[in-house]
C-alpha cells in the first residue's frame, strides 16, 4: 500500500501545482487585460479631407492679416503618408521602468511617446476647394487618435500607383490660384511650393494635437487643412506692383524666394495649419 | 479529505503568488532608500567667452563675420520638479521663482536648490521659466535685474555687445518666453528624467544653451549663427532692443539700408521656423522669444518638452 501513499501524495502536489499554474496564469491575465484595452482591433477607416476654418467654415474668401480680401480659386497638397497615433505608454512599459534604475531612453523630444494606430502611406493629391476629397483609406488598429503627422511630398520623389493622381499641381508640392483685393486693387495670383525633400523639419509636420479622434470601423475622420494660414501673412503689395497693365486678369506668380512665397511656406510646415477632427 | 487539502494547498499557493506578484511594486521606494538632489543653472563656455567659442569638439562662431560677448544673462526659474513617471505625483520640488545672472558666475553652475530626502528610484524632471513678479527672489542677480525683469514682464534678458568690421553694435534683448518643461531626457546619460543615490547627491542641471539665440533655424540643432539681422534694427544709437527686433519681418529681412537681407550665398536670407511659429509671431522678436524656449536644456544638452505659458 505504500505506493498508493506515494501515489496520493504525488496527487496532491500535482493539484496544488497545477492550481498555482492557474493562478499565475490569472495574474498574468489581469495585468496584461490593460496592454489588451489598447492594442484594437484591425480597421481600415476612410479618411475625408477638407479645407475649413476652426469654426468649420468651408475655405473660400477670408481678410488677412494685412487687410487683403482673398478668394481661392484653387489650393491643392500633395499629402502623404499620414500617421494617427495614441500617446498613451504601453503599461507593461511604464511598469517596468518605474522599477529600473535606468530608466527608459528617450530619443527625442520632438517624437512624443505613443504608437501608431493606423497610416495612410500613400501620397495623394488632395483638392482642398472639392467638399468629397479624401486623404484615403487608413489601416491599423482601433482606438483614439491624439496626435496626428502628416509628410508633404514633392512631385518626383515618389512613384505614384496611378502616374495620373498628381494633377494640378504644375510640378509642385501645393499649388494656390485666387485673387486678393484691397483698397480698390485687385491681384490675380497663382504659384507653387515645394518644400525641399532633404528638408525634413520642414516637410513632416510632427506631434499635431489631436482631440481624441476615435479610429473605428464606424467612424469617419477628416483631415481638415486651415486653408486661410497659407495666406494669412502674404502681403500682396509687392505682388500687385507686377500687375500687367496690358492684361491685369492675368495671374501674378508668387515666386519662390518673395516675402509672399515666405509667408505661404512658413504656413504650409505649421501645425496649426493641420488638423484631425470628427467628420 | 484529500481532496479539500489539495484544495487548501493550492488556494495558498494563490496568495502566495499574488503577494509575491504585487510586493516589488509596493516595496520599491522603500526599499531603494533616498537621496539629495541638487539643482543647478549654467551655461558653459558661450556665457564667458561669447561666440566664437568652443563646445566639446565644436566651434560657434557666426557665419556673417560678427564676434559677441555677454555682459548679462538672467533668467526667471519658477517651480523644480521631480514626479513619478507614471503617475506624474509630485515626488519633489522647489517652488522658486529666482532670478539668476549666468554671465556674472561666467556661466559656471551656480546652485539654485536643494531636494533632500527624494526617494532613490527614477523620477522625471520638470522645471519652468516664469514671467518675474512681485514674489521673484534673487539668486546671482541684483536688485536692478530683478526690477528690469518684473517691469517688463520678461523671463529671459541678455545683454552684451557685438563688433563686426570695427563697428560695435550693443544690446539690451528682454523676452516674455515663459514654459513649462516636462519629460526631460537626461544629457549626460540618455535615460528620460534622474535616479537619485540612496545616501549621496546627485546634481540635475539646466542648462542655457546660449547658441539657440542666434541660430538661424528653429527646431534643429546645429545650424548658422547669425547677427546681421539684428543689427540691421540697431538704429542711429547702435543698441538693439527686442522692440526693434519686432519691426524685422521674417518673411522680408531687411538690412539697415532697406535692402533686402542677402545671405552668404547672395539669395536673399531666410529664418526658418519650421511651422513653430505661430501665425502672428513671424517676427524677428517672435523667432527669437521661441529660440529662448528651446534653449534650456538638463544635465547638459537633454531635451526636453517645453510648453508656452500664457
Amino acid at each position: 500500500m505504500a505506493w498508493r501513499g506515494a501515489w496520493i501524495a504525488e496527487a496532491r502536489r500535482r493539484g496544488a501545482l497545477a492550481l498555482m499554474l492557474l493562478a499565475t496564469t490569472l495574474l498574468v491575465l489581469s495585468l496584461s487585460a490593460g496592454c489588451a484595452d489598447t492594442l484594437g482591433r484591425p480597421v481600415t477607416v476612410t479618411v475625408a479631407a477638407r479645407a475649413a476654418d476652426a469654426q468649420g467654415r468651408p475655405a473660400g474668401t477670408f481678410t488677412n492679416r494685412l487687410g487683403w480680401r482673398v478668394s481661392f480659386r484653387e489650393a491643392r497638397a500633395l499629402v502623404g503618408p499620414v500617421y494617427f497615433t495614441e500617446t498613451a505608454e504601453a503599461s507593461a512599459l511604464a511598469w517596468l521602468r518605474h522599477l529600473s534604475p535606468i530608466g527608459v531612453a528617450q530619443a527625442h523630444v520632438a517624437v512624443a511617446q505613443g504608437r501608431v494606430l493606423a497610416e495612410v502611406l500613400e501620397p495623394r493629391v488632395l483638392d482642398l476647394l472639392d467638399p468629397a476629397a479624401e486623404l484615403g483609406e487608413a489601416r491599423g488598429v482601433s482606438g483614439t487618435c491624439r496626435l496626428l503627422e502628416v509628410h508633404l511630398r514633392a512631385p518626383g520623389t515618389f512613384t505614384p500607383s496611378n502616374p495620373e493622381a498628381l494633377p494640378g499641381l504644375n510640378g509642385h508640392g501645393l499649388w494656390v490660384a485666387g485673387t486678393a483685393e484691397r483698397e480698390g486693387v485687385r491681384v490675380a495670383f497663382e504659384g507653387g511650393l515645394t518644400l525641399p525633400q532633404e528638408a525634413a523639419e520642414l516637410r513632416e509636420i510632427t506631434n499635431i494635437p489631436v482631440d481624441a479622434v476615435p479610429i473605428d470601423d464606424d467612424t469617419r475622420p477628416a483631415l481638415r487643412v486651415d486653408l486661410e494660414n497659407w495666406l494669412w501673412n502674404v502681403d500682396f503689395a509687392p505682388l500687385a506692383a507686377a500687375i500687367d497693365p496690358e492684361d491685369p486678369t492675368r495671374p501674378v506668380i508668387i515666386e519662390p524666394g518673395t516675402p509672399a512665397h515666405n509667408a505661404w511656406l512658413r504656413a504650409a510646415s505649421a501645425r496649426e495649419t493641420w488638423h484631425l477632427e470628427r467628420q | 479529505m484529500r481532496t479539500r487539502d489539495t484544495l487548501r494547498g493550492g488556494l495558498l499557493g494563490l496568495g502566495l503568488g499574488l503577494m509575491a506578484a504585487l510586493l516589488p511594486a509596493c516595496d520599491t521606494d522603500e526599499a531603494a532608500g533616498a537621496g539629495t538632489v541638487r539643482v543647478l543653472a549654467g551655461g558653459g563656455a558661450a556665457i564667458a567667452e561669447g561666440f566664437p567659442s568652443q563646445e566639446g569638439s565644436v566651434t560657434h562662431a557666426f557665419v556673417d563675420g560678427w564676434t559677441l560677448t555677454f555682459s548679462r544673462y538672467l533668467l526667471v526659474i519658477g517651480t523644480v520638479q521631480l514626479s513619478d513617471p507614471d503617475g506624474g505625483d509630485v515626488d519633489a520640488q522647489w517652488t522658486g521663482p529666482t532670478v539668476v545672472d549666468l554671465a556674472a558666475g561666467r556661466g559656471a553652475d551656480q546652485l539654485i536648490a536643494t531636494l533632500d530626502e527624494v526617494s532613490a528610484t527614477r523620477h522625471d524632471v520638470g522645471f519652468e521659466l516664469v514671467r518675474a513678479d512681485a514674489a521673484t527672489q534673487v539668486a546671482s542677480a541684483d536688485a536692478d535685474d530683478l526690477a528690469l525683469l518684473r517691469d517688463n514682464g520678461w523671463s529671459f534678458y541678455v545683454e552684451g555687445a557685438a563688433t563686426k568690421a570695427g563697428r560695435t553694435v550693443t544690446f539690451g534683448l528682454g523676452f516674455d518666453a515663459a514654459a513649462r518643461y516636462s519629460a526631460c531626457t537626461n544629457g549626460v546619460d540618455g535615460t528620460r528624467g534622474i535616479a537619485p543615490v540612496n545616501q549621496s547627491v546627485v546634481d540635475a542641471y539646466l542648462y542655457s544653451h546660449a547658441v539657440h539665440l542666434f541660430w538661424d533655424t528653429l527646431g534643429e540643432t546645429d545650424q548658422n549663427l547669425r547677427f546681421d539681422a539684428l543689427a540691421a534694427v540697431a538704429g542711429d544709437d547702435d543698441h538693439i532692443t527686442a522692440e526693434e527686433l519686432a519691426g524685422q519681418d521674417l518673411n522680408d529681412l531687411r538690412d539697415a539700408d532697406g535692402q533686402p537681407l542677402l545671405g552668404e550665398d547672395g539669395a536673399p536670407l531666410f529664418y526658418r521656423d519650421n511651422g513653430l511659429l505661430g501665425r502672428s509671431d513671424q517676427t524677428l522678436q517672435g523667432f527669437i522669444t521661441e529660440a529662448v524656449r528651446q534653449s534650456i536644456h538638463f544635465n547638459g544638452v537633454g531635451l526636453c518638452r517645453a510648453a508656452r505659458i500664457e
